[in-house]
């Protein structure tokens, strides 16, 4: 019984001690990437001597929408590949669309991207983005995590804030941004699931819609949308590929399966 | 008297001024390179900010917003590095979604 009781308790801490000191369980997926949707930047910058970009999605997202800045500032979806650089900063594009240092309507000043570049000194601030490979903790994230819904992977669950009006990202960039309607395709697509004891995807394009534009998707990511004419496998996402793009280092993990597969099949391994 | 001389030659140095301001440094006229940018980035704004109704657009109303995407692309070309470099991209997502769209229907599917 003593055994038994012990044998519960230290389960029950090493439970405890996995969760750690943040919150809800967090797969090393988790508490890496798709928390924070970190991506390293380094196309010059360790080239001229100082430490690389460490962009956080996290604290952009709630923001700007993915669209605002995927679409209209022209930033690739796969890291190192729109070449930003201090002198497009300082132009006013990519980070500088909207790092300008002007006054917002609401009062609110952005910071400057690359200020006095080349004449980089760390003590005006250029570590905030050039934190390097190990930046440490994400400013702001925790405050995100503690005033935002939450998913059951701990990570923030950015749809039910949106729709909860928790966050109201700004869908267009002042000056950059053009005009859009709203999008009139709303309908869900089913996806068949084969092969697995999960059932079929259920993809709504509404709620991919309000971060994205029909452009960040389409060809790029899904150039084939004929019925049947193509075959989504978890390791083609798992690579990269696919739902892959965003749900590896942005939006919900893809170990959350039933957010994709709302409904658990039968058979061995079901979920829950 | 001295009215009658100061509101002269303050209006010759305004003018001085605004001629200074109207050529580039290449001494290119600003007004019309102002002009000429109005130009396509209006173009630009009418042919991209018609993504989100690319599914309702008609196959013709189509190609002719992929035929203009193709005639804006000198304009674009012809920018500065960092302006080029953000513009290309996003006209071609543009292009790329009206094709695929009209693609897409003669595949027989729907995105």
């Amino acid at each position: 019984m003593r055994a038994g009781l012990a044998l519960g308790a230290a389960a029950l801490l090493a439970a405890t001690a996995a969760r750690g000191a943040d919150g809800p369980a967090a797969s090393p997926q988790r508490a890496g990437a798709v928390r924070h949707g970190r991506v390293l930047l380094d196309n010059f910058s360790t080239l001229v001597g100082v430490p690389a970009v460490a962009f956080d999605h996290a604290t952009h997202r709630a923001r700007t929408t993915c669209r605002a800045c995927h679409a209209d500032v022209g930033f690739a979806l796969k890291a190192g590949e729109t070449r930003v650089s201090a002198a497009s900063n300082e132009a006013g594009e990519h980070c500088g669309a909207c790092h300008d240092g002007k006054a917002r309507g609401d009062g609110s000043v952005v910071f400057r991207a690359c200020s006095g570049w080349p004449q980089a000194d760390p003590a005006r601030g250029c570590t905030r983005c050039h934190a390097g490979a190990e930046p440490g903790a994400v400013p702001g994230l925790a405050a995100l995590e503690r005033t935002l819904p939450l998913d059951e992977d701990g990570g923030i669950d950015w749809g039910a804030a949106q729709r909860r009006g928790l966050v109201n990202p700004a869908d267009a960039v002042e000056g950059v941004s053009v005009k859009r309607t709203t999008m009139r395709l709303d309908r869900d697509v089913t996806i068949q699931a084969r092969g697995t004891w999960l059932e079929n995807v259920t993809f709504s394009h509404r709620k991919h819609a309000l971060w994205n534009g029909c452009e960040l998707c389409h060809p790029d990511i899904f150039p084939v949308t004929r019925r049947a004419a193509v075959r989504f496998r978890m390791a083609d996402i798992r690579a990269g590929r696919s739902c892959g793009v965003c749900h590896l280092n942005v939006a919900f993990s893809i170990d959350a399966c039933h957010r994709c597969h709302p409904r658990e099949g039968r058979g061995p391994g079901a979920l829950r | 008297m001295r009215a009658r001389l100061v509101a002269p030659a303050l209006a010759c140095a305004l003018l001085a001024l605004a001629v200074v301001d109207l050529r580039t440094p290449s001494g290119a006229p600003r007004l019309a390179q102002a002009r000429a940018e109005e130009g396509w980035t209006a173009e630009f704004e009418a042919v991209c900010g018609k993504t989100q109704d690319a599914m309702s657009l008609t196959d013709d109303e189509l190609r002719g917003l992929v035929a203009r995407c193709d005639a804006l692309a000198p304009a674009i070309e012809a920018l500065d590095p960092s302006r080029r470099k953000v513009y290309a991209k996003r006209l071609k997502l543009c292009r790329d979604l009206y094709g695929f769209v009209l693609a897409s229907r003669q595949a027989g599917g729907s995105p």
